[in-house]
């Protein structure tokens, strides 16, 4: 069993989703089996979740399925990170403009203001 | 994402996060329970396309909530974010009848030893045999099976008249009234 990566178990040392999928699709040797399962009767996360995929009939499916939802997150991360950076400069770029255009109203006003007085 | 992160903890990612609030680090960590988090959104929506964009809410939900709250430990959390999205989802469908479990009324929580951390583990060893013995014997003989002869759902399954759902649910049941029965006789002593 893969021992990289192992978000099911707080020791980090077993399980991950290619022995999941191989449990599911019953392709893992029995002692491996047994340690999935029992990881399942330790973590509520783990059985709801394995109880959840078996109802998926085409278990080929999953990493696919799976794929799909990753590439949607990391989409969205790079428009969150887009947006998230420069958001300061943007806010910023607008209390410049703003105030830019008060000042030249209030320049504009004033000197019609003073043209109508002189003109009197 | 990234195997090249498999080293770090879900704690260590956290960690980044909160010290630069770099989302990436979310995502990372979010990629690790893709799976686990679609099985669990198909437990309560039956509907595999359904659960896809339940995971994918979820997702962003915890973009959003991790920002406000610190998060100690992430997997607990997100399980519950997770199912407490589903049952909203229900809510909104107007199916309400959900199975209830210990769990869904917060009686185990994710790593459901906890009750037996306050117990001591000699005690509960001497009295575990008796109290095996108070268990319904569909359910004594799966834990025995299960714990103490190391078999699988399927092994078990095989040797007895059981299907691997009843196995489960023996071992399930078995386990959680032995906690009730050990529980009741340390109280008492």
């Amino acid at each position: 069993m893969n021992k990289q990566h192992n978000p099911n178990n707080k020791a980090e040392t077993i399980l991950n989703d290619k022995d999941l999928l191989a449990y599911l699709e019953n392709t893992l040797p029995a002692d491996q089996q047994y340690l999935v399962e029992n990881e399942m009767n330790d973590s509520a996360f783990l059985d709801e979740a394995m109880e959840g995929l078996n109802q998926i009939k085409d278990k080929q499916k999953i990493p696919l399925m799976v794929q799909e939802i990753n590439y949607t997150l990391k989409k969205s991360m790079k428009k969150k990170s887009i947006v998230q950076l420069p958001r300061i400069l943007i806010n910023n770029q607008l209390l410049i403009i703003v105030t830019t255009i008060a000042i030249l109203l209030l320049v504009s006003m004033g000197f019609l203001l003073y043209k109508m007085y002189t003109s009197f | 994402m990234p195997d090249q992160f498999s080293h770090l903890s879900d704690q260590e990612l956290l960690h980044l996060y909160y010290k630069d609030g770099n989302n990436f680090w979310i995502g990372v960590l979010l990629e690790r329970y893709t799976l686990l988090l679609l099985g669990v959104s198909m437990k309560y929506l039956k509907d595999e396309e359904e659960a896809k964009d339940n995971v994918q809410q979820v997702n962003l939900k915890v973009i959003v909530e991790l920002r406000k709250y610190k998060v100690e430990y992430f997997k607990t959390w997100l399980f519950s974010v997770v199912r407490n999205h589903c049952l909203m989802r229900l809510r909104s469908r107007g199916k309400t009848t959900v199975e209830i479990t210990d769990r869904l009324t917060g009686v185990a929580s994710d790593d459901s030893k906890s009750i037996d951390q306050h117990l001591e583990k000699e005690k509960i060893l001497q009295e575990m045999s008796n109290a095996l013995a108070g268990l319904q014997p569909d359910q004594t003989k799966c834990i025995t099976e299960f714990y103490l002869n190391k078999k699988t759902y399927r092994q078990i399954a095989d040797e007895t008249d059981y299907t691997m759902m009843q196995v489960k649910s023996h071992i399930q049941n078995g386990k959680r009234n032995l906690k009730t029965l050990l529980q009741k006789k340390i109280s008492h002593e």
